[in-house]
């Protein structure tokens, strides 16, 4: 493998959705790390509705597959502050805390408390603060 | 029978299994990386759950997260295909444990015959020839001691690996510290168990496997095959039943096989794995679950590998038809990877996938899809069926023929290049033909 081919190989790797990757061949190992720019849980999402502030708005989604358990007090215009725990995913008997990443008021919640959720769905969107 | 079935894979081999069990009635669950959500085995599904993200081991290997989506959609079995977590004693025991039915061995059975190390113990004490080997390295020192005393070239293995994973051969003490040092690795991070063995090198050997079906009072041979045709340890071109093997081979084979597995109590789909050396058996591995090349022994023995597998782990009473083997069937395993280096695996946009028409094709993709560089590189097996070898080698040559990949790079010339061989026409090659024949090729595009 040349520089030329690894070149061509990064180029192909730019296109594909991923954070990190290893990649072997026979004599060469590669390790690939994305910078790391919308990738995160907490991605800004753009909900149709609020087109005006789309760019406020993000979503919490579910970290793993399991059972979506929501905070009681949580309502919709309800004010939360960065690392507040807004939800619970129950998988395999173990409840796993979820917080917000960032503070503002809850904008819509779109599961319901006992609700089965799958990786990566969306739990609840917030209004970011200015 | 099973009312729904979650099925821990991916890609093709996860269509495979939806569609045995549509024709069960059956319902299925397809469980699915981010990488994976516009795929064709995720639309084919009754349902489908997002378990997690590209990278294999917080999705496909991720025994939490699947045996979850298998709770909240009330599955209750869970079929793994092969690869990923088809053969991990942990998995099938926890998914018991979750009340869901695990479609292939026990655990313990996994334990005893999957751990290569484990099985060839089982396999000697029982009588069955092995290949000279070690048993668990330690330490360096007695790596290099055990290897001088098996003599050079040696197989470094890890216990856990398969598919061309975590194996490579050493020709030198210092090739050795090299490889051990890759292999050592590759354990580690593909199969979650760092053990390693060595392993005798023969060069004029072929790879003989026997289709086994595990039931309550028997255990059915299913036929055999040669998977002698691999490149970098992994098979390319598969053939059944193995046309070398004399009459009197073939019952010694599975003599031998009935030896292994008789007083196992073994209820499932397995392969017993040999390699054949100047006319004698050496006792290689046995994987528990359904293999990749089970299509060839569908054709030839008329059996639904997939469904006779789901219907032996529901306990179902059925009446498989007399085996009598029909012909002769060779699949080829159409691979992504560049067509320069012949090693990378080649990822990017489908813009063109025309496959054969006529003849059975299994395969996940479709035109337009974009194959991710997280998981295997298989695109498509091409498997033909003929009333004998000449037969169907022709067929799979105008098969190879029709099939029209563009967009990323195939071993597509190379298929073409070995079923055309003098060696492959005459059944004349051993395992280490295909790095030969590439070999050569390679030279000759030089001069």
């Amino acid at each position: 493998m040349n520089l030329e081919d690894v070149n061509k190989l990064l180029d192909k790797l730019e296109q594909l959705d991923f954070d990190e990757v290893d990649l072997e061949f026979d004599q060469a190992r590669i390790h690939v790390k994305k910078r790391a720019n919308n990738t995160s849980q907490h991605e800004i999402t753009f909900d149709s509705d609020q087109k005006q502030t789309e760019a406020d708005v993000f979503m919490v989604k579910s970290p793993m597959v399991g059972v979506a358990h929501l905070e009681a007090s949580l309502k919709k215009g309800q004010r939360v502050h960065a690392g507040d725990v807004v939800a619970q995913i129950e998988s395999m008997k173990l409840f796993n805390d979820v917080t917000t990443l960032y503070g503002g008021v809850i904008n819509q919640i779109k599961v319901k408390d006992g609700e089965s959720v799958e990786f990566d769905q969306p739990l609840l969107s917030i209004k970011k603060d200015k | 029978m099973f009312k729904k079935i979650l099925i821990a894979n991916r890609g093709e081999i996860a269509i495979r299994i939806i569609r045995a069990c549509q024709q069960l009635k059956i319902a299925t669950v397809a469980v699915y990386s981010t990488a994976d959500r516009q795929a064709l085995f995720v639309q084919l599904a009754d349902e489908a759950v997002c378990i997690g993200p590209a990278s294999a081991k917080n999705s496909y290997l991720n025994r939490e997260a699947i045996l979850m989506a298998g709770i909240n959609t009330n599955a209750d079995a869970i079929h793994p295909g092969y690869g990923f977590l088809s053969e991990d004693e942990l998995f099938a025991q926890m998914c018991e444990e979750c009340g869901m039915t695990w479609i292939g061995p026990q655990a313990s059975l996994i334990h005893d015959f999957s751990d290569k190390t484990n099985s060839r113990k089982i396999a000697k004490k029982l009588g069955l020839p092995i290949i000279p080997g070690t048993g668990m390295i330690t330490s360096e020192p007695q790596l290099y001691d055990q290897a001088n005393k098996l003599g050079y070239p040696v197989l470094l293995k890890a216990s856990h690996g398969g598919g061309g994973k975590g194996i490579r051969m050493a020709s030198s003490a210092k090739d050795l510290f090299v490889k051990y040092e890759t292999v050592k690795e590759e354990a580690g991070s593909s199969f979650l168990d760092g053990s390693i063995y060595l392993e005798r090198d023969f060069e004029a050997a072929r790879h003989i496997e026997v289709q086994v079906l595990g039931m309550p009072e028997k255990l059915l041979i299913l036929g055999d095959r040669d998977c002698s045709l691999q490149k970098h340890r992994q098979k390319v071109i598969e053939e059944s039943n193995a046309s070398i093997l004399t009459q009197a081979e073939r019952q010694h084979l599975y003599k031998l096989v009935h030896q292994l597995l008789d007083g196992a109590n073994y209820q499932s789909l397995g392969t017993v794995e040999f390699l054949f050396v100047q006319h004698q058996f050496y006792f290689l591995e046995m994987n528990t679950r359904l293999q990749v090349e089970h299509g060839i022994t569908e054709e030839t023995s008329g059996v639904d590998i997939v469904q006779a597998q789901i219907k032996v782990a529901a306990h179902e009473s059925f009446e498989l038809p007399n085996l009598n083997f029909q012909g002769h069937a060779i699949e080829c395993r159409l691979n992504a990877e560049n067509d320069m280096t012949a090693h990378l695996f080649e990822t990017g946009k489908l813009t063109e996938f025309t496959m054969p028409t006529g003849i059975r094709v299994d395969t996940g993709l479709q035109s337009g899809d974009v194959l991710t560089p997280f998981y295997d590189r298989l695109l498509a097996k091409i498997i033909v069926h003929g009333t004998d070898r000449t037969m169907t080698v022709k067929k799979m040559q105008d098969a190879l023929a029709q099939i029209k990949v563009s967009g990323i790079g195939t071993n597509l010339k190379q298929l073409k290049q070995i079923i055309s061989s003098e060696q492959f026409i005459k059944d004349h090659y051993y395992i280490h033909s295909v790095g030969k024949m590439m070999e050569e090729s390679t030279h000759e595009s030089f001069a």
